[in-house]
């Protein structure tokens, strides 16, 4: 499969120009933002400015993915669907980024999902939440997290969970 | 702390003053309803006697058809206080557990007595009352190092055939003060000489072939209840005032076991005070920075917090890998481990009450982690390799200087506590958590865990933290191997063709977690259970130095944990997802829990300090 391309390859350099096309003008028409796990692909802007972040468009066979960096260094990467869906998010950096706005509405199932882990468990583990509709794994320590959420029904067809990273 | 003195008090109040009846209802199938009956209450004390800021529980079993439970008092009034009211109803019974735990004041000169009185809430007329002696005599013992300083430190190790030098403080005695008697326990475990009424040094016996504790005990003379102790473990060598003791013994919370993680004790005071309280069950964490200790195990002590100039004080929040956080007031308080002293640290103390946290801080999260049993500890020693919470790599993103929307770490919060709405504040880097291994006067750069060898698995193993590296005779780099730290205080771990870059070594970690497809266990889902023990090797390398071959075995977890044992090097978990990890660019993780510390000296050392050699600090060395 040569569904991913490699995370740096910026916009616009991939060998699948057709739909590297149809997402060069989602992207341009809407300017577009970011937007939650399972939510469509609205203004981008409004969130860079809220984050302050650095925003860098890059551009698979099958998907886009957004990413978006902090001023310190919390590295976001949404990835979107052919149409224009928020299918998986990914995190890294010295803090874990804020949940509601990155899970929308998947944020309660999330919640849930860690709370009770945290009550099954003493000590800290690394998330490893497996649900119908939601994938949450984490790792890290304190000032370096990173993490993935998904939904395992929104993956576009020929995109596999191995390729959100 | 223990009372000398326990003596059962039991006090029956009352007394039926109302005839119980009963009428046959008129509608609804004719059940008999009682409507009035009697009264009782029956209090009961562990104690009767108190030294100041000490605390007791009293119960009340309040027998009360209504299920009312019962109001305190305390007389004289304002005479210590009342806190932890509980009521509880015995489902089909007409019997009502109360409870409510009284403390001594901590400053008062002459012997009172106190009478608490529980007053039903049915019928006022049905009171019952205990009655305490709070004597204001207290005594504190101190350790007189062999650096000259003398601190009120609590917990102390010595090598065998070694002494220790110890005073007695008594407070409020009749003068002239009669001062203190000494004994030790077990008796005949070492002896006490040239004991005075207000000091005594210990031998240590001769010979041990393990660690050993013993208590010693300073008893005044004119109140038998005003006791102070120091818990003294001898060690065959290697003892020293820069040396803790570790155990890995399933942690402090009965009924429950803690799987590999490394528990010391630690003494905590009011600032430059020798008001201090020491708290055993203290999780050893090289994976984070600063001291978070539970509200509830320091309830003598009044630790100042930081308030900002319009009165709100300032909270901390400390978010964990599992999406859980620790919410509570930064706090100053003087903190002792064995023989090193961090002044007027600032620390997180967990609060108990479940009060209202932001979501910036929950972040969706679970609840405060705020009881032993859901930390699992009654504190957490961050003695990792940044110097506060919100540095990296000498970064602080606190401070406003690196950003200016500052991360969801500090909250400055009025009395009446935060909203949920309530977003981060910039805080300098003198207000922020700090990792107490910074403020020790010469021990300040790091610290060496040492733990043996464990095979199979071991109920309890007992080692010894270390603090600071190349500043003593006892903590030398030697032939240790660097593997410095990148940028985010990590390195790179190459494992099974997979080179994992995110990866680190972490005591307060239970397993080593890996990207693996070995199934997880059916029972306890967070390790791996493959059918048989699994040996498998992993390469570490230093960002830029250090390199080597770590061989390790992979257990099944259910099978171990199935047993009472509480150290494990075998024990291992899933973390991140396998199949993506092969590919460039991956956040992925090895984390190198306790498990690898056995048989092993582990060295963290800080960032921003000075260790002897060529390559600067952050890194761990083993």
């Amino acid at each position: 499969m040569k569904a991913y391309v490699h995370g740096e390859r910026e916009f616009g350099k991939t060998r699948t120009r057709s739909l590297a096309a149809v997402f060069i003008l989602l992207f341009a028409m809407s300017l577009p933002a970011f937007a939650a796990l399972g939510g469509p692909l609205e203004s981008v802007q409004a969130d860079q400015v809220r984050l302050n972040a650095k925003l860098k468009i890059i551009v698979a066979e099958r998907y886009a993915i957004q990413e978006m960096t902090s001023p310190a260094g919390t590295v976001v990467r949404e990835y979107v669907s052919p149409a224009g869906q928020v299918f998986a998010v990914t995190w890294q950096g010295p803090f874990v980024p804020e949940m509601r706005m990155l899970l929308g509405s998947y944020f309660e199932q999330y919640s849930r999902a860690a709370r009770a882990h945290r009550e099954s468990h003493v000590g800290r583990v690394p998330l490893d939440i497996w649900e119908s509709g939601l994938v949450v794994q984490t790792a890290g320590h304190m000032r370096s997290f990173s993490g993935r959420a998904y939904d395992p029904g929104l993956l576009p067809e020929g995109v596999s969970a191995d390729d959100i990273r | 702390m223990t009372f000398a003195d326990r003596v059962n008090v039991r006090v029956l109040a009352i007394v039926a003053l109302q005839v119980g009846l009963t009428i046959l209802t008129a509608c609804g199938g004719g059940s008999t309803t009682p409507t009035t009956g009697a009264v009782a209450i029956e209090l009961f004390s562990s104690i009767a006697s108190l030294t100041p800021g000490t605390s007791v529980d009293l119960t009340a079993t309040v027998y009360d058809q209504h299920n009312q439970g019962v109001t305190w008092t305390i007389a004289p009034l304002h005479f210590g206080g009342l806190s932890h009211e509980t009521s509880t109803n015995t489902p089909s019974s007409d019997q009502t557990m109360a409870s409510v735990t009284y403390t001594a004041p901590t400053n008062f000169s002459t012997k009172t007595t106190v009478t608490i009185t529980a007053t039903s809430i049915t019928n006022s007329q049905i009171q019952a009352s205990i009655q305490l002696t709070v004597s204001p005599i207290a005594v504190v013992v101190l350790v007189n190092l062999p650096t000259g300083a003398v601190v009120p430190s609590a917990v102390q190790n010595i090598n065998q055939g070694d002494q220790l030098s110890l005073l007695a403080v008594v407070s409020n005695d009749t003068p002239p003060s009669k001062g203190v008697t000494w004994s030790v326990s077990p008796a005949g475990e070492g002896t006490l000489t040239g004991a005075g009424p207000i000091s005594v040094t210990y031998l240590a016996p001769n010979a041990v072939s393990s660690p050993m504790n013993v208590t010693i005990t300073a008893t005044s003379v004119t109140n038998p209840n005003a006791i102070s102790t120091v818990q003294v473990t001898v060690l065959p060598s290697g003892a020293g005032p820069n040396v803790a003791i570790i155990n890995v013994d399933g942690g402090p919370v009965p009924g429950q076991v803690y799987a590999n993680g490394a528990f010391t004790s630690i003494t905590l005071c009011n600032p430059g005070s020798t008001s201090c309280q020491t708290v055993n069950g203290i999780l050893v964490d090289t994976g984070s920075y600063g001291l978070r200790i539970l509200q509830s195990q320091i309830p003598l002590l009044k630790l100042p917090t930081l308030k900002d100039g319009n009165g709100n004080t300032l909270e901390n929040c400390a978010s964990s890998v599992d999406g859980s956080y620790l919410w509570g007031p930064v706090s100053e308080a003087d903190i002792y481990v064995s023989g090193e002293a961090a002044p007027s640290a600032l620390v997180q103390v967990i609060t108990s009450a479940n009060s209202s946290v932001p979501e910036g801080c929950s972040n969706g999260g679970t609840a405060n982690a705020n009881t032993p049993q859901l930390l699992g500890a009654n504190g957490i020693l961050g003695v990792g390799p940044e110097p506060t919470d919100c540095v990296l790599s000498g970064i602080n993103f606190c401070d406003g200087s690196s950003q200016p929307t500052p991360p969801n770490l500090y909250f400055a919060c009025p009395s009446i506590g935060c909203a949920v709405t309530d977003t981060p504040v910039i805080v300098t880097k003198s207000q922020q958590v700090i990792n107490p291994v910074t403020l020790f006067t010469s021990d300040n750069n790091g610290v060496i865990l040492q733990l043996p060898p464990v095979s199979g698995a071991e109920k309890t193993v007992a080692g010894t933290m270390v603090f600071g590296i190349g500043t003593e005779n006892n903590n030398k780099l030697g032939s240790a191997t660097i593997f410095n730290m990148d940028s985010n205080d990590n390195f790179t771990t190459v494992f099974q063709g997979k080179t994992l870059t995110k990866s680190f070594i972490d005591s307060g970690s239970k397993a080593l977690y890996f990207p693996d497809s070995i199934p997880s266990c059916a029972k306890n889902d967070e390790f791996f259970c493959p059918k048989s023990t699994t040996q498998v090797s992993a390469v570490m390398e230093g960002a830029t130095t250090g390199r080597n071959t770590v061989d390790f075995a992979v257990g099944n977890a259910d099978d171990l944990l199935s047993t009472k044992d509480a150290a494990f090097p075998a024990l291992a978990g899933p973390e991140g997802s396998d199949n993506t990890c092969p590919h460039a660019g991956t956040a992925c993780s090895f984390d190198w829990g306790l498990p690898f510390f056995y048989g092993r000296n582990v060295y963290t050392a800080i960032d921003g300090s000075t260790v002897p050699g060529i390559v600067p600090p952050p890194w761990w060395a083993y």
